[in-house]
């Protein structure tokens, strides 16, 4: 394994410190160049020295970006080392203030290569740099094999540092991968169980199903049966099987609003009473530029829904008699929960009018649906409807139905 | 007169059904059958009848927003909602939409043809409160504590403002004022004003108003 797990891999913290060893490149070919141009010996060949220099800058500019996206690749980064390698033994023939581009040369092969690449191109450049000391006149023997020694050993030094933090990084990109492996298990786990919840509650359901509705549907079918034969024989039976069905369709209707009602979710945001109320009255004031408010007061929760279409119907009544008759300023819509009644006042502060007086007159001007319907519809709900006015005071209308204990029974 | 009916429901077998029981009757006519709200709505302007039996739940438009277009496009036309569950929360959106009532699917032939004749006259038609029972449970248990506009009438009455004063700086009617009295009264054990004001200051109910208007 781990050929392809070389270094070049542009992950984690490797990647993001990569544009060092180019600025130490850069940082290293400048140092070396101006030493190379500040020693008497370069000469005449200072010119041609920093040419070089600079061709081997653009050499490296040139592969800058491609050797960091062009992954698994071999051709590019050797020839971006064989290029290297030249110019670089070119300009230490010229000068041995190159030599310190040594520190440099080594981490680019290890940088561009997969790691057994990256070790050949390392004694390539150790044999490299070994020539050129050979090459260094007036030395004796010993002293040639002993720097040739000193250039290897070091050489392997740099070859082990550079296996060593490669194998790091492929452990490392192993440990990312099992983590990721690890995640993604533990995600898979998750959506089991879930899956298994809902296996579950379907089986629960199917259960429920099964003993209430299916039953039914099973006695409505016999009766049905039943029915039909006793019809044909012209048995009095058959009215009997007939309404015995219809029992027992009204009690699976029954049972299935009971499963419906208990899995449906929580009633959605604004389809309650208070807010439909809201709604209205806001309505009517951006409609007839009046002031408007409502208030909730008490324990709000859910009530029967007869009760509570109820008490929109009024409010709609009362708002529309307000646009109509009233020519009031402001109006304030309130709904008072308490135990055992829901009471809607809406109160507006226009013209009034002598209740004693008009009261029999004044509901259904609108042809249809008015105040006196509203208040039979209370009067059947258990509740009352009551008008407080006086000419100049405005009017509050006031709806009270009762709630819970007496609904239900 | 006749009373001439659209009927809009996306189930044919809930139609059929509804036709049939309707057909028997001699004051209704049924002049079309939608299975979305987009069909009723088109109905509705093509044959202005005086009641539509709109289902909630349909695709293509749904009823509350049928019922919206149709209310608004159609002032003659009332729209009586047919739904099988009473506990579902569109019931109040679609009233709030204009319709006039509603009703449950399974309602007794004479009890729907009643409330036929009651919406064509625009009067409200309300379902009986089968799912009351449910709903019910969720039911506020008896709080011993005042609520907070309980203590506010409480402290008006404290200050000496009578029924009708408090009624007027609430903005409800004095027979609220009242309902919330009766309520005070009882959570407190007490039988008149005085004596709920004296009892709410001794619990730490109420505090005494700093000044007396």
């Amino acid at each position: 394994m781990g050929v392809k797990t070389g270094v070049r891999r542009h992950d984690d913290a490797w990647a993001r410190s990569i544009w060092v060893w180019d600025g130490g490149f850069y940082a290293l070919l400048a140092f070396s160049t101006a030493i190379a141009l500040g020693d008497d010996r370069t000469g005449r060949a200072r010119p041609l020295v920093l040419v070089l220099a600079v061709v081997f800058g653009a050499w490296h500019g040139l592969f800058l970006r491609r050797l960091r996206r062009d992954e698994g690749e071999l051709g590019l980064p050797l020839l971006y080392l064989a290029g290297s390698f030249l110019l670089w033994f070119v300009l230490v023939q010229f000068s041995l203030g190159f030599f310190f581009m040594l520190w440099i040369l080594y981490p680019q092969a290890f940088r561009v290569l997969e790691i057994r690449v990256a070790v050949a191109a390392a004694v390539v450049l150790t044999v490299l740099s070994t020539v050129r000391q050979l090459m260094l006149p007036g030395q004796s023997l010993a002293d040639r094999m002993l720097d040739s020694a000193y250039g290897f050993i070091a050489a392997a030094g740099a070859i082990l540092l550079g296996v060593f933090i490669n194998r790091i990084i492929v452990q490392s990109t192993q440990r990312k991968e099992l983590i990721q492996e690890l995640e993604a298990t533990r995600a898979e786990l998750a959506a089991a169980e879930r899956q298994a919840g809902v296996l579950d509650e379907r089986e629960r359901l199917a259960h429920e199903i099964h003993d209430t509705l299916a039953q039914g549907f099973t006695s409505i079918v016999l009766l049905l049966q039943a029915a039909e034969a006793a019809w044909a024989a012209g048995s009095p039976e058959a009215a009997q099987h007939l309404a015995q069905a219809r029992r027992t369709a009204s009690e699976n209707l029954a049972e299935a609003r009971r499963l419906v009602w208990a899995l449906q979710p929580a009633q959605l945001s604004g389809a309650s009473l208070p807010e439909a109320l809201a709604r209205l009255t806001e309505r009517l004031g951006e409609e007839e530029g009046l002031d408007t408010s409502t208030a909730v007061t008490g324990p709000a929760r859910p009530l029967p829904t007869a009760i509570e279409v109820a008490l929109l119907r009024v409010a709609q009544e009362a708002l529309a008699n307000v646009r109509r008759h009233a020519k009031a300023g402001r109006v304030t819509v309130t709904l008072s929960y308490m135990d055992d009644v829901a009471v809607l006042d809406v109160q507006d502060d226009g013209v009034g009018f002598d209740v004693a007086a008009s009261r029999p007159a004044r509901p259904g001007q609108d042809g249809g649906f008015g105040l006196e319907a509203m208040r039979q519809r209370a009067t059947r709900l258990g509740g009352t409807l009551a008008i407080e006015s006086a000419p100049g005071t405005g009017t509050t209308l006031v709806v009270k139905l009762p709630v819970d204990r007496e609904e239900g029974r | 007169m006749t009373i001439r009916l659209v009927i809009a429901d996306d189930h044919p077998v809930v139609r059929d059904g509804l036709r049939g029981m309707l057909a028997q009757q001699a004051d209704f006519e049924i002049v079309g059958e939608a299975a979305t709200g987009q069909e009723a709505v088109a109905l509705v302007e093509r044959h202005r009848p005086e009641v539509v039996l709109m289902d909630l739940r349909m695709p293509a438009m749904d009823g509350v927003t049928a019922t919206g277009r149709i209310v608004a496009g159609s002032a003659a036309t009332h729209v009586l909602v047919l739904t099988t569950y009473d506990t579902d929360g569109d019931i109040l959106r679609a009233v709030e939409a204009g319709a006039t009532g509603y009703l449950l699917k399974d309602t007794p032939r004479e009890e729907l043809f009643a409330a036929i004749r009651a919406a064509a006259r625009g009067e409200t038609v309300l379902a009986p409160a089968v799912a009351a029972r449910l709903v019910g449970h969720v039911r506020a248990p008896a709080e011993e504590t005042l609520t907070a506009r309980e203590v506010e009438v409480l402290a008006l009455v404290a200050r000496g403002c009578t029924n009708a004063e408090a009624a007027r700086r609430l903005y409800i009617s004095e027979a609220t004022v009242k309902t919330h009295l009766l309520h005070i009264f009882g959570k407190l054990g007490v039988d008149d004003r005085t004596a709920a004001v004296t009892r709410a200051l001794e619990r730490g109910l109420l505090s005494l108003p700093r000044r007396q208007r």
